[in-house]
């Protein structure tokens, strides 16, 4: 149906509206209230940190390349990881090189199909602390995060916001007004509930997140 | 072709039919219990959650009365961000427009994420016709499209489903099924490794959309499993259908309403991913679609637009009235007779599905309002529920009940009248309700003793107190 | 004294004269005037739950009338759902027949109108001094108690708020009810609901007495009679010795 044919058939059905009594009239009021979490004097990373681990996720805070390097080894070991692929992020560059120096092979990350490896490993935009969630810009690869088993994602300390409000409310001017064409926010790995209401990780998406947070 | 359950039947005979199954009633009462508890638990985290359903049903009354611009506004940026869209007025101008995008394509095979708007549509059904082979990924849609059968819950489409049903299902889809245990991690796993085939096989994604926000044409779909990630991001070709009501204005209202929906949904805070989702893949992008389409769907919509029922389009599909209604526990989604089940399913019944068995589902409430009080959004859905009544009595009641009924207003609307009629009730120990099934009390009910005193206004006079 | 008209409902004028007389005596007993209005009939529920509007406002605004011109500053309602009738429904009923005198006429009516235990509740406020207010008294029976289960119905809790004030009326009269599960769903009544949809409304009638017979209670109290005549119903013949009895009842001087 023409555009302008389906808008006015709605124009004219909104003022043919009756106005029939209610018990329950809508509210009144304008604006968008603020969501009010429970209080919580805890630095945001320490929040982020917890929360992620009741997500299902694993996080760390990388203090220096030792530690970036140990944190990758543990992952390798976890997992037993032969292959990764990483996203063109400069954030992750030291992180791919680790992971050659332990014997990975490190794909360039072209299209879907060179996605499936043991281990994606990508950058986050941002944090959120009350739901350890990793927000990923897909424009540098919507595939890493969600093709292999495991998706190791690295945020700035700095990056960590509080609430997911600090995300969705100021999304567009992040990006100018133009997002990119994928936004994903990332809580834990994939799950579902759909076999007597079980808990089930990996459905469909990677079977573990981990997560370094990098300070200064 | 998707079996329909209503043509034919009667909320009683399906009633009836759900009841003779008490492993059945076991397994919804249990889910729906846990489900319910879930969300009361996860609301009551946040401080104002109270406040934020009072803003929700404001902002969405506001989405609606202001629909025209904000799908205008979501068109025109979906489009300068090189997607398609398209308006379809009704189901055969929605699935023949995705039918055309797949023949132009040559697609043979489709995924599908959850879309409830799909299955009110029939989607499926019309791709198959064409003779393109459609797989929903989502778990719990995967088994039920497995077993032929519609969703019985509109969040966990296969609730009705235990697991020796899934093991059976999932030992018929191939060889490498044929020993597979009744543990829901292995069935998980093992759906895992057909559908991920699928998934790269696959030449078209469809979704629904959980919110479109007009302001920077967004798509959003919130998800725990993934499939909604894989369906937009693998395919060359990616469709979104969605309900033209599932708008909002922009972020700040998303917002709010992604707070309000895992929730009220999973009782959970946030969902594993949320995918926003602005046009096809980008300049210098490495995945994602060529093409993206956004299909808004009317299909009655419109009508309930210009009628006291509008509320209903603020719906935003969480599934919580089903959880916490005590008609749902007892029967599931298939005792509802479509896909749209629960309040929510017996207010859309008479106003979305053209058969005349869909004008019944209002019945299917006690009245109870548990559902206003679940509902992230504020739906008075048992006031809904009685104008849907009014409406079918004015329409056409059956001419006995209306007789009894104007019989019972002409005797009780008189004081004289009403005391010989309720003396005579005390005396008999009978409160019958006129127009109404004999049978209907009796059957499963001891009757009420009569009163010896004949009946409360007598007693008092004789006795005083 | 306190004046107070009483709106007994249809259903203990029919089927509870009990019920009816306990409400009396309760409330003459903690120094109420009661007077019934002769003119009052039923709130119209009925129809207006199956949708029969014209005949709900015919039978409602009979009741209006004989509840309009009494004198007393409150009357009581002990019936949860026919409360909600008149404070919640009774305006919109008349607006959709275009009776907007009487939609004004209901409206005028919503702040004396009191469900029976909220009318017992601002009863104990209202006698005892500041500080011992948030305990309440009730008189009652304290002898011989059962094990009591309380039923939450729909439109007392949801619609009127309703949630506290019956279980402190029966805890003043040594009664501590047993927290259940499914205590706040619906039992399955629902009007013209329980004969037209019998097996739905007898499946969430059994539910709920399931959740009962485990707990092994000996007595339901409720503020709607309905309700309980419905779960009784169903009780008896499951062969269930459960007692089913209204606030009042339970209350009850005598």
């Amino acid at each position: 149906m023409e555009r302008d044919v389906f808008l006015e058939n709605l124009r004219r059905k909104l003022a043919s509206a009756p106005s029939t009594p209610s018990a329950h009239p809508l509210p009144s009021g304008t604006g968008v209230p603020a969501v009010r979490w429970p209080e919580d004097d805890r630095p945001p990373v320490d929040q982020f940190l917890s929360a992620v681990a009741e997500h299902g996720g694993g996080a760390r805070v990388i203090r220096s390349r030792d530690e970036l390097a140990q944190f990758a080894s543990d992952v390798i070991d976890e997992h037993g990881i032969s292959t990764v692929v990483a996203t063109t992020e400069p954030v992750i560059e030291e992180l791919a090189g680790v992971l050659v120096q332990r014997g990975v092979e490190l794909r360039e990350f072209d299209g879907p199909s060179s996605a499936a490896a043991d281990l994606g490993i990508t950058g986050a935009m941002a944090g959120i602390a009350r739901t350890g969630t990793v927000v990923v810009d897909g424009s540098a690869g919507r595939s890493p995060s969600l093709l292999p088993e495991v998706h190791l994602v690295l945020v700035a300390a700095s990056d960590i916001v509080e609430t997911p409000a600090e995300v969705w409310r100021t999304l567009p001017d992040r990006f100018d007004g133009r997002l990119p064409s994928q936004v994903v926010l990332v809580t834990g790995p994939s799950k579902s509930a759909d076999i007597e209401g079980v808990l089930t990780v990996g459905v469909h998406g990677p079977r573990a997140v981990w997560i370094g947070v990098l300070t200064d | 072709m998707t079996p329909d359950l209503l043509t034919g039947t009667t909320l009683r005979s399906r009633a009836a039919r759900a009841l003779g199954d008490s492993s059945l009633t076991r397994v919804l009462r249990k889910t729906t219990s846990y489900r319910d508890g879930l969300r009361q638990q996860a609301e009551s985290v946040l401080r104002n959650h109270d406040e934020l359903v009072a803003a929700a049903r404001r902002i969405r009354a506001d989405n609606i009365a202001q629909l025209p611009a904000l799908l205008e506004q979501l068109a025109d940026k979906w489009e300068e961000r090189g997607g398609q869209v398209f308006f379809a007025a009704d189901a055969h101008e929605a699935n023949a427009y995705v039918v055309d995008v797949a023949l132009e394509r040559g697609v043979e095979h489709a995924v599908k994420s959850k879309s409830m708007l799909t299955e009110e549509i029939a989607l499926n059904d019309a791709l198959e016709a064409a003779g393109i082979d459609v797989v929903e990924t989502d778990l719990g849609e995967w088994i039920v499209q497995l077993a032929g059968q519609p969703p019985s819950h509109i969040l966990t489409p296969a609730v009705h489903l235990q697991r020796d049903d899934i093991q059976e299902l999932f030992r018929n889809v191939d060889d490498r099924g044929a020993d597979l245990s009744d543990a829901p991690e292995e069935l998980a796993a093992f759906a895992r490794r057909e559908l991920r085939r699928r998934f790269l096989q696959a030449d078209l994604g469809i979704t629904g959309c959980n919110f479109a926000v007009a302001e920077t044409g967004t798509v959003t779909l919130v998800m725990n499993e993934g499939n909604g990630r894989m369906v937009t991001t693998l395919p060359p070709v990616h469709v979104a259908v969605m309900g033209m009501e599932r708008i909002v204005a922009d972020w700040q209202q998303l917002d709010l309403l992604l707070h309000l929906l895992p929730r009220a949904a999973t009782g959970q805070d946030i969902t594993v991913y949320v995918n926003h989702l602005t046009g096809p893949r980008d300049t210098g992008e490495m995945d994602g679609p060529e093409q993206s389409h956004l299909v808004i769907v009317d299909n009655g919509r419109s009508d309930m637009l210009g009628s006291e029922f509008r509320e209903m389009l603020h719906c935003i599909r969480c599934g919580a009235c089903l959880n916490t209604c005590p008609v749902y526990r007892q029967i599931g989604g298939h005792g509802y007779g479509w896909s749209y089940s629960g309040p929510m399913g017996a207010v859309l019944a008479p106003l979305l599905h053209a058969a005349p068995e869909a004008r019944e589902l209002p019945q299917a409430s006690s009245l109870c309002g548990a559902c206003h009080d679940a509902c992230p959004v504020g739906i008075p859905l048992q006031d809904l529920l009685l104008g849907l009544r009014r409406r079918e009595t004015e329409r056409q009641a059956p001419p006995s009940e209306a007789a009894a009924w104007r019989a019972w207003a002409a005797a009780w609307s008189r004081p004289a009248t009403y005391r010989a009629t309720t003396s005579a009730a005390a005396r008999l120990g009978r409160f019958v309700p006129p127009g109404l099934l004999p049978d209907g009390w009796t059957d499963s009910r001891a009757v009420p003793r009569p009163d010896p005193g004949g009946g409360f206004r007598a007693r008092l006079r004789r006795e005083g107190a | 004294m306190r004046r107070t008209a009483l709106f007994p409902t249809c259903v203990i004028d029919t089927v509870a004269g009990d019920v009816g007389m306990a409400v009396v005596r309760v409330l003459r007993s903690r120094g109420h005037d009661v007077d019934v209005p002769d003119d009052a009939t039923c709130c119209g529920q009925p129809g207006w739950n199956a949708g029969h509007v014209d005949e709900a406002a015919a039978v409602a605004k009979q009741t209006l009338g004989a509840l309009a011109t009494t004198t007393e500053d409150t009357i009581c309602v002990p019936a949860g759902s026919c409360a909600t009738m008149i404070r919640v429904y009774w305006p919109v009923l008349f607006r959709l027949v275009n009776d907007e005198e009487s939609a004004v006429a209901a409206e005028g009516l919503r702040d004396r109108v009191r469900e029976f235990s909220e009318l017992l509740s601002e009863d104990d406020k209202a006698m005892l001094p500041e500080d011992d207010q948030a305990t309440g008294t009730t008189p009652g029976p304290t002898a011989a108690v059962a094990a009591t289960a309380y039923h939450h119905s729909c439109h007392m809790l949801r619609e009127l708020g309703i949630e506290t004030q019956p279980e402190q009326a029966l805890q003043a009269a040594g009664i501590e009810p047993v927290e259940w599960d499914g205590e706040r769903q619906c039992c399955g009544f629902g009007g013209t609901f329980a004969v037209k949809q019998p097996e739905l409304s007898t499946a969430m009638a059994d539910e709920k007495l399931e959740a009962l017979e485990e707990l092994e209670v000996e007595q339901v109290v409720g503020c709607d009679t309905s309700c309980l005549l419905h779960l009784r119903g169903r009780a008896e013949r499951r062969g269930m010795q459960l007692r089913f009895r209204h606030l009042a009842e339970v209350l009850d001087p005598t």
